[in-house]
């Protein structure tokens, strides 16, 4: 009964859990960030595969969007901790420091999404 | 005879130079602090060290700095970033920096793991250098790299970053 009753639980949360892609681009010309931009969208079909832990947050907020809207340092953060791409390309005149560009992007990373008691769980789909 | 030897070796070099991740040496550049840090280290010192070694309190020497199947070395480095003047309050400011300086860091890194790519131009003209360009390139992909300090001052962010690189794992791919 006991069992019967946790797979319920889990069969809800699954079934409340949202999906999205997620990803994230940032171009640094000289040291001075110059444009980034994090790009949620929600998944259109189910995503299949399994569902790893990737980080998690305590909110108040009810859903992903606005949640992701006000907490976008945390976000990016487990984003760029999962994997990053980095290109750079600089270059030097007679010795001088003339131009340094750093373009910095994850890869579009599907993810599914709790939230169970004040905590955003976000998880990646592999 | 002479000229088929010098194109030769002159392919020969420019295939050398061709490579664009070379083994996983690790040298130290003015700018960041590359370094060994376990759980009990003392602060930067300014090189990469094997934690094999590390554990059992021994300071390694040079030939440790280069992963090998064995080892595992840990890369740490100091991003930095410059707060824009045009924003609209101080905290979008020092976000931007502390995002310019997670960019830096992560430009470090992949220099140190999977090195540069340079070109360098000299246009010489009447027996003088009228022009010296040097270009650099880096494309790396890093996973797992976490971020262990963040500073702020006088407009400046400093994002202290690190990545552990497991020679079991990552040798064989990085030595290609």
């Amino acid at each position: 009964m006991v069992r019967k009753t946790f797979a319920l639980i889990f069969a809800l949360v699954a079934a409340v859990a949202e999906e999205y892609y997620i990803s994230y681009t940032l171009v640094s010309r000289d040291l001075l960030a110059i444009s980034d931009s994090l790009k949620i969208s929600r998944a259109m079909t189910p995503l299949a595969g399994d569902a790893v832990p990737l980080c998690s947050f305590e909110t108040e907020e009810a859903d992903f969007e606005s949640w992701a809207a006000k907490n976008s340092q945390g976000l990016i953060e487990c984003l760029l901790r999962h994997s990053a791409s980095i290109r750079s390309y600089s270059r030097t005149e007679s010795n001088i420091p003339a131009k340094n560009l750093d373009i910095l992007t994850t890869t579009i990373l599907p993810v599914q999404v709790e939230f169970n008691d004040g905590l955003v769980n976000i998880k990646k789909i592999q | 005879m002479k000229k088929w030897s010098l194109l030769a070796l002159a392919l020969f070099s420019a295939s050398l130079m061709a490579e664009t991740c070379p083994s996983a040496k690790v040298e130290n550049s003015q700018k960041d602090v590359s370094s060994a840090t376990n759980a009990t280290s003392e602060p930067a010192t300014g090189r990469v060290v094997s934690l094999a070694n590390a554990q059992n309190g021994e300071r390694p020497g040079c030939n440790d700095c280069t992963l090998s199947q064995n080892n595992t070395i840990h890369f740490q480095v100091i991003g930095q970033g410059v707060a824009p003047v045009n924003t609209a309050s101080p905290a979008q400011a020092m976000a931007l920096a502390k995002r310019a300086a997670i960019a830096d860091a992560y430009r470090q890194l992949g220099e140190k793991i999977c090195g540069v790519r340079v070109e360098g131009r000299d246009l010489i003209r009447n027996m003088m250098i009228s022009r010296s360009t040097v270009r650099t390139q880096i494309d790396a992909m890093i996973k797992n790299a976490r971020i262990l300090d963040t500073k702020f001052k006088d407009g400046l962010c400093e994002v202290e970053m690190e990545v552990t690189l497991s020679g079991k794992e990552w040798y064989a791919k990085l030595s290609r």
